[in-house]
């Protein structure tokens, strides 16, 4: 059983961490020895927190020094923190975006989220506008948000919903794919600069780091976490030789630019990788196909972490997809908490969804990260992360009676963990990792 | 509460004083009614799966009479009974209920054999509407038009025996279906929600059609008719909390009841928002003993804005299947559109359903026999909102005796270049297709339609889908689509203001 109580991950932790056992892998070594660069006035310089400090040379001599420095800084941190967190007065008005109507891959999680953020905010006093195009959905009864726009969710229509509310902060985080998405194209049309609107949950440039496959791709390497091995091919010969580069079968094969993701597949062989190459080249209208290490067979975890402003995170639940690697997480039958990890195991995972919640720079929210395990020698491989409130949250919640959406809500307008009561306990605060023991199952029910 | 499902928001805990994550059978429902002692049971919400167990449930306690726990009285299931809602599930009842309220159903009749079926279409005359009784979504539900399809259809698609008959009803060629949702409570007071009128026509499944509200095409004196069967029907069948029903009006003004179930439907929800009023926790008030006039809802609310409800269609995720509308349903998911105009809610809907809607360009025509006296008009429309159009010879052979301005272009057996080459090229921007369905269409149709998915290029498949279309293009065109809150169309002084805005605008347009 490797669930053992594990309270948040701070400061305190990091003492913890640093000064004591061997399997303390090294990246959490490199991160703690970054995070407190910036002790709390990280609020007003963001984009620099994460940007990674090249003057750091990787020798272990300068590691041990920054991480004693670093450890006097926290207790420093800590303490200063408590009195700048907290709720925030510069922001009164603030919009949420809803996940649009139901498609596969994207039920009714996203309305449970958006409910709860929704009350929460406006349990704090804030003004809530919300937009969404489906009627079905509890978040669009109109006694839900203080203003709710039932209207298609394209950037020129919800620009005009900015002119006409000027909310001073957008929360992209409740509304799955569709709202991050949206967010995004706000952002980087400088719609969301024009009327001063802040992103709060997560920053442009954490969204794009988990989104973006190249900048994951890096951002994990930086942190020593290790990805499904990859590369792009624009000639077979190219293909190849990232095949050789890869050194094992099975081998997905992905055009890129298709016409409805034709052409791809999963190579067991050479003669099998040359046809798919070839029919994925010539499928993509770019002439690229990404070729990339298939993690079939291994198994599959998911880990819901929390981070507020204060640098505190904790780990919500972990959750074993019992289907392995191969099989979709959502069409496979998944239970909480991981059953078949060793506490070893299990503590790093913890570790690195620590490490790439900071690294990617979510700073007070929730986000979701998958594991690969191989099964036979242990080696851990990260899948992607998600810099939101996912389907797994819903049940992690549920689960835990934790309530990520409701947190979450609150952490982005700068309340701490430690200043937000547990809901089901009322005694003990949300920096307390919920631990159960009980066993929780999800099936899912397929469309056939 | 008690559901199995954990991304819902009535599964949370701060939702219901208890909460069961439990299956949803009759042995757990049973286990809790026991340990809990409820003193009501709430079946309505939950679409198909509880009121599949209400019947059981009912049986349980007449035969063991649990007490409630508040020590008043007996536990009892709230609202329609069950028996009441048997009798609007079973065809042989619910007919002979309708007989008595003299409320005109399509003809039509129940197979227990192919003998059967054969005689019933005859009797009813082609083309039918056949199903498996006891279904839901419309699964396995299709329109035959002659005998050899009825036959292939009972070969292969379903079974028939005496255990599980098929339900054979005559199919009403380019009726206008109506959706309507009504609230009665325990005294016989009956109040309707909402009529919804369906943008496509009746034949494809009610929740992949399009629906607004208030009705457009319908006349006074069907909607009268309308109301009246569903307030005779909810009285009774003793409905308590909301009941759904489905119409069909066919050109000529004859009204007939498709279905009837005592039950919130999918349309609950959209109804709500378009009318200001939440009908599901009206529902529930009076099935806990509140009349309607204790909520003060006691009139019909027919709003002043339009609200326009779209099916979302999963067609992009399913590389091969067809895209055309039909009576099983496919959609996953639905959005809303509402304006004060029912044009720019309808595009504001299909907008919202990531629908494009291009405001020039070429449209390609291909209407199939039955469909084909619609041609003209839809071709009018276009063209005269700019559109140029490009046809197949059969289409553009009608077309040309109009004299109508078309292109022709080559059908894909045909040789090349032909229609899906257009496609590749960027040459057409639109699609109109209503399919035939036969051997040939199955090929070449099904090909270009896919095709058309591909390139992401608007593909209608109902005539009046294509004639709203043309009607939302038309006001798009001189209109910009305006953002409004939803609580703002239930302020009064804003809806004036807004309204005088617009008379205005149509004013100065007009002169």
């Amino acid at each position: 059983m490797a669930n053992c109580m594990n309270h948040c991950e701070n400061a305190a932790a990091y003492k913890l961490i640093s000064s004591s056992s061997s399997y303390v892998l090294s990246p959490s070594r490199i991160y703690s020895s970054r995070i407190p660069l910036f002790p709390y006035k990280k609020r007003f310089s963001f984009l620099h927190l994460q940007s990674r400090p090249s003057v750091f040379s990787n020798t272990h001599l300068r590691k041990r020094v920054n991480s004693i420095v670093n450890e006097q800084k926290n207790v420093e941190k800590v303490n200063l923190g408590k009195e700048k967190l907290g709720k925030r007065t510069d922001i009164k008005k603030i919009l949420i975006l809803g996940a649009g109507p139901i498609v596969i891959g994207q039920a009714c999680e996203f309305d449970y989220s958006g409910t709860q953020a929704c009350k929460a905010l406006r349990e704090e006093g804030y003004d809530v506008i919300l937009i969404n195009s489906n009627p079905a959905t509890i978040m669009t009864d109109p006694e839900t948000a203080n203003r709710t726009y039932i209207e298609p969710m394209t950037p020129e229509l919800v620009e005009q919903v900015l002119e006409n509310e000027r909310p001073d902060a957008l929360l992209p985080t409740m509304g799955g794919q569709t709202a991050l998405n949206l967010a995004v194209a706000l952002a980087e049309s400088g719609v969301l600069d024009k009327y001063g609107v802040e992103l709060i949950g997560a920053k442009l440039q954490a969204i794009k780091k988990a989104e973006d496959r190249d900048l994951f791709k890096q951002a994990m390497k930086n942190i020593g976490i290790r990805t499904p091995p990859s590369g792009i091919g624009n000639t077979l010969e190219e293909c190849f030789e990232i095949a050789s580069e890869i050194g094992e079968f099975p081998l997905i094969i992905r055009p890129a630019f298709t016409l409805g993701g034709t052409g791809g597949g999963i190579a067991y062989n050479r003669e099998e990788f040359e046809a798919i190459c070839k029919s994925g080249l010539a499928a993509s209208l770019t002439s690229q196909v990404l070729v990339e290490k298939s993690l079939l067979g291994w198994k599959e975890y998911e880990l819901e972490v929390m981070r507020d402003l204060a640098d505190n995170v904790v780990i919500i639940c972990s959750i074993e997809n019992i289907d392995p690697m191969g099989v979709h997480t959502g069409d496979s039958i998944t239970v909480a908490p991981a059953q078949t990890l060793t506490d070893k195991e299990y503590q790093r995972l913890r570790d690195y969804s620590i490490a790439i919640i900071r690294e990617i720079g979510v700073e007070c929210g929730g986000s979701n990260v998958q594991f690969a395990i191989n099964p036979v020698d242990g080696e851990v491989m990260v899948i992607e992360m998600n810099p939101r409130v996912s389907r797994s949250s819903a049940l992690a919640s549920k689960a835990t009676g934790f309530p990520i959406a409701k947190m979450a809500a609150k952490l982005s307008v700068g309340y701490s963990l430690d200043q937000i009561p547990n809901d089901i306990t009322k005694k003990t605060p949300a920096s307390f990792e919920p631990s159960i023991d009980y066993v929780v199952t999800k099936a899912s029910c397929r469309y056939l | 509460m008690m559901n199995s499902n954990p991304e819902t928001v009535s599964t949370d805990y701060d939702t219901s004083d208890r909460l069961y994550f439990e299956p949803l059978t009759v042995e757990d429902v049973i286990n809790i009614i026991d340990l809990e002692g409820p003193d009501g049971i709430i079946v309505q919400f939950g679409g198909q799966t509880p009121l599949k167990l209400a019947l059981p449930i009912q049986n349980y306690l007449d035969e063991q009479k649990p007490k409630s726990r508040s020590g008043a009285g007996f536990v009892r299931i709230w609202g329609t009974t069950p028996d009441n809602i048997d009798a609007a599930e079973d065809r042989e009842r619910f007919n002979a209920i309708l007989n008595e309220l003299q409320i005109a159903q399509p003809k039509g009749g129940i197979a227990k054999s192919e003998k059967d079926a054969l005689a019933i279409a005859a009797d009813v005359g082609y083309p039918v509407v056949v199903r498996p009784s006891y279904v839901l979504g419309g699964r396995a539900m299709e329109i035959v038009y002659n005998n050899a399809k009825l036959v292939t259809y009972l070969e292969t698609a379903v079974e028939v025996d005496p255990e599980r008959p098929v339900l054979i009803d005559k199919y009403l060629t380019d009726a206008v279906e109506i959706d309507i949702d009504a609230l009665a409570d325990m005294h016989g007071n009956v109040v309707i929600g909402g009529i919804m009128e369906h943008i496509e026509q009746a034949g494809v499944h009610s929740g992949d059609s399009a629906c607004m509200l208030p009705t457009k095409t319908i006349s006074d004196s069907c909607l009268e008719t309308i109301r009246s069967w569903t307030t005779k029907l909810a009285k009774r069948l003793n409905v308590c909390g909301l009941m759904n029903c489905q119409y069909a009006i066919t050109a000529s003004g004859e009204v007939f009841l498709l279905e009837a179930n005592p039950r919130a439907s999918r349309t609950v929800p959209f109804v709500s928002k378009a009318i200001g009023h939440p009908l599901a926790k009206y529902a529930a008030l009076v099935m806990s003993g509140k009349s309607l006039y204790d909520l003060n809802f006691t009139k019909e609310v027919i709003p002043r804005h339009v609200s326009v409800k779209e099916a979302v269609l999963p067609f992009e995720k399913f590389q091969g299947c067809d895209v055309l509308l039909g009576p099983e349903m496919r959609s996953t998911g639905e959005v809303m559109g509402i304006h004060y105009e029912s044009s720019i809610a309808f595009a504001k809907a299909q907008i919202a359903a990531g629908q494009k809607m291009p405001l020039s360009g070429t449209l390609f025509l291909s209407l199939n026999e039955m469909t084909k006296p619609h041609l003209t008009t839809i071709a009018r429309a276009f063209s005269g909102l700019g559109f140029q159009i490009i046809a197949t010879s059969g289409t553009a052979r009608v077309l040309e005796l109009e004299g109508m301005p078309v292109e022709r272009v080559l059908k894909m057996h045909e040789g090349r270049p032909h229609a899906a080459d257009l496609i590749a090229n960027g040459q057409i921007q639109f699609m109109v297709i209503t399919s035939s369905g036969d051997a040939l269409d199955q090929i070449d149709g099904r090909k270009l339609r896919r095709m058309a998915l591909a390139y992401k290029i608007p593909v209608i498949t109902t005539v009046a889908g294509a004639l709203a279309t043309a009607d939302a293009i038309k006001s798009l065109k001189s209109n910009k689509i305006k953002m409004t809150a939803l609580q703002d169309y239930f302020d009064v002084t804003k809806v004036a203001a807004e309204l005088k805005n617009l008379q205005s605008a149509s004013s100065i347009s007009s002169s």
